[in-house]
């Protein structure tokens, strides 16, 4: 098994706040990775870490390796854009744009500098179709992507996402703003998103980690406890605090 | 259902009911008033300048009126060198201001670092706050001689009141529009860039159609400034009430414009003249002007509006 992104002893501070520390763990391709963990414990700023979203906010420094494909994404000649076309993300609350559903999957192509056209419309279509979300908004792309629920703005998201064709999507708490068949939907999805994409999800529920992931990290306090397949890391944790936190006895 | 117990609670004594009522019917109506007291103001204000403004489209030949002679001396009042000249130093007040302005408020709200914005929007705010005299008097001294030094045949034209107007109406432009992006929530921006968006593609595709509602209201606000505006004007632009030869160079040349011709001539007229009449007919025109200004504003702000609560695009 490749490891898509490979994160050597990384550290990461909000200003004097140390919030992630020494990490070290593989991403493997095509697999879907969960981060697990209580609030604060770093998992997010850990996701943010891998498409550097992080560098928006101010007083930020990391020191350590992330390396997708063996390039260190922290090198000083990294292009950001160009790593966050390769590593797409998907938010905790749906965002799409105030733009009708079109121009919100068509982001991304057009900034890559795709004209309109047919080229345009066909990948509009293949991404909102593996986005499945295809049959049901098909005849009102130009309606505000606004007008959509919130399960169908998630899914929109996504589309918006693999328009880019990226290799990793990162998923930040992807269905706790959604209702249970909304989340079905959106798992359902993630699954046949790994065939293609590496994916790398944060969720606080943990039965969403045991039921679509491949492998799991468990996050507390900045540092990164177990890391391991999640059928193991769930039916046998090897340490004491995963235990405790699994069951429900911390956390 | 049905047998579930009433949730009003019958505390309230017969006596204090009557009472309440009559609080409640008071405070309603002065809330009432005071709403409608606005409309009838403005009724009341376009009815006295129908009465007095009204006789001159009345007794003044149509062709008369919009001809190209404003000579009220000889009895001869047409009004198209003062619409050109409001025209001309409006128009060139709002291609100065608002691309300036825009561009402005997205530097400050999206590109600045923390401490210029604390530094640059309070002296922006202070612009606001200069007498129009004061810059009046600003472009008389410092840009007129510019000017004149440039080429012109004189300093005051219409573009020394364009420029003038444009500076008065900058800080209405840049703090709405400022406020307008502030408001466009952070997730978007988010959104943009995680798909690889530079910042600059993030602000001019995602966070300014967002924004585009305050920003529509924060250009018309620009122009309502500009265009009412009088004394800084007034003292800038020449008031050569004559239509300058058309051309590129014709915003180089002393305009009128009517906010001026009301100011200026409003002192010597005999009231109830037809002279008199007429400087309300020009009160009539502006009013018209604004108001259609305000409901295009409306229009485009209103569309906008139905498209964020999930209409058509």
């Amino acid at each position: 098994m490749e490891n898509k992104i490979d994160v050597r002893d990384f550290n990461f501070f909000y200003s004097s706040f140390h919030a992630l520390k020494g990490l070290t763990m593989p991403i493997r391709e095509r697999q879907i990775t969960a981060l697990i963990g209580p609030s604060g414990c770093g998992k997010s700023t850990f996701l943010r870490s891998l498409n550097r979203m992080n560098d928006t906010i101010a007083g930020t420094r990391a020191t350590g390796e992330v390396l997708l494909d063996g390039e260190n994404i922290y090198a000083p000649d990294m292009d950001v854009t160009e790593l966050r076309h390769r590593v797409g993300m998907v938010f905790q609350r749906p965002n799409p744009f105030p733009q009708s559903i079109f121009d919100n999957v068509a982001f991304g192509p057009r900034v890559l500098g795709m004209p309109a056209g047919k080229g345009l419309n066909k990948l509009v279509q293949e991404s909102l179709e593996d986005a499945g979300l295809w049959t049901e908004i098909k005849h009102r792309l130009r309606d505000s992507a606004l007008s959509l629920n919130p399960g169908q703005q998630q899914r929109l998201c996504i589309a918006r996402a693999i328009a880019v064709k990226p290799e990793v999507i990162l998923m930040d708490e992807p269905c706790s703003a959604l209702d249970p068949v909304a989340t079905f939907r959106v798992e359902e999805l993630m699954r046949v998103l790994a065939k293609e994409y590496t994916i790398v999800i944060v969720t606080h529920n943990m039965q969403q980690a045991a039921r679509v992931s491949d492998s799991t990290g468990f996050f507390w306090l900045g540092e990164l406890v177990e890391f391991g397949p999640t059928d193991q890391l769930f039916a046998m944790p090897q340490e004491e605090l995963t235990e405790s936190y699994i069951t429900g006895r911390r956390g | 259902m049905t047998s579930k117990p009433s949730l009003a609670t019958p505390s309230r004594t017969a006596e204090d009911a009557p009472r309440l009522r009559i609080g409640e019917w008071i405070i309603e109506n002065l809330i009432r008033l005071a709403g409608l007291s606005t409309i009838v103001i403005i009724g009341l204000i376009f009815l006295f300048l129908l009465r007095e403004g009204g006789p001159a489209f009345l007794d003044i030949p149509l062709r008369q009126l919009f001809g190209t002679r404003w000579y009220p001396i000889e009895g001869i009042y047409g009004l198209a060198p003062l619409l050109v000249g409001s025209l001309l130093v409006t128009v060139g007040a709002v291609i100065i201001a608002v691309p300036l302005g825009l561009i402005t408020a997205i530097y400050l709200g999206e590109i600045a670092p923390p401490w210029q914005r604390e530094i640059l929007k309070p002296l922006i705010e202070m612009l606001a706050g200069i007498p129009s005299i004061v810059l009046g008097f600003l472009g008389w001294v410092a840009l007129a001689p510019l000017i004149q030094n440039a080429g012109a045949a004189t300093g005051l034209t219409a573009f020394t009141g364009a420029v003038i107007l444009a500076y008065m109406s900058l800080p209405t432009i840049i703090s709405i529009s400022e406020d307008a992006l502030y408001a466009v929530p952070k997730e978007y921006r988010d959104g943009a860039l995680a798909i690889g968006a530079t910042q600059w593609q993030t602000i001019w595709r995602v966070v300014l159609p967002a924004a585009r509602s305050g920003i529509v209201i924060a250009v018309m606000l620009g122009i309502g400034r500009a265009i009412g505006e009088t004394m800084a004007v007034m003292m800038v632009t020449g008031n050569a009430a004559n239509i300058p030869a058309f051309g590129s160079g014709m915003i180089f040349e002393p305009v009128r414009t009517m906010t001026a011709t009301i100011a200026a001539e409003m002192g010597e007229v005999a009231q109830g003249s037809l002279h008199y009449n007429t400087l309300f007919g020009i009160g009539i025109v502006l009013f018209v002007i604004t108001f259609a200004i305000n409901s295009l504003a409306g229009r485009i702000v209103g569309t906008r509006g139905a498209r964020r609560s999930g209409g058509k695009l």
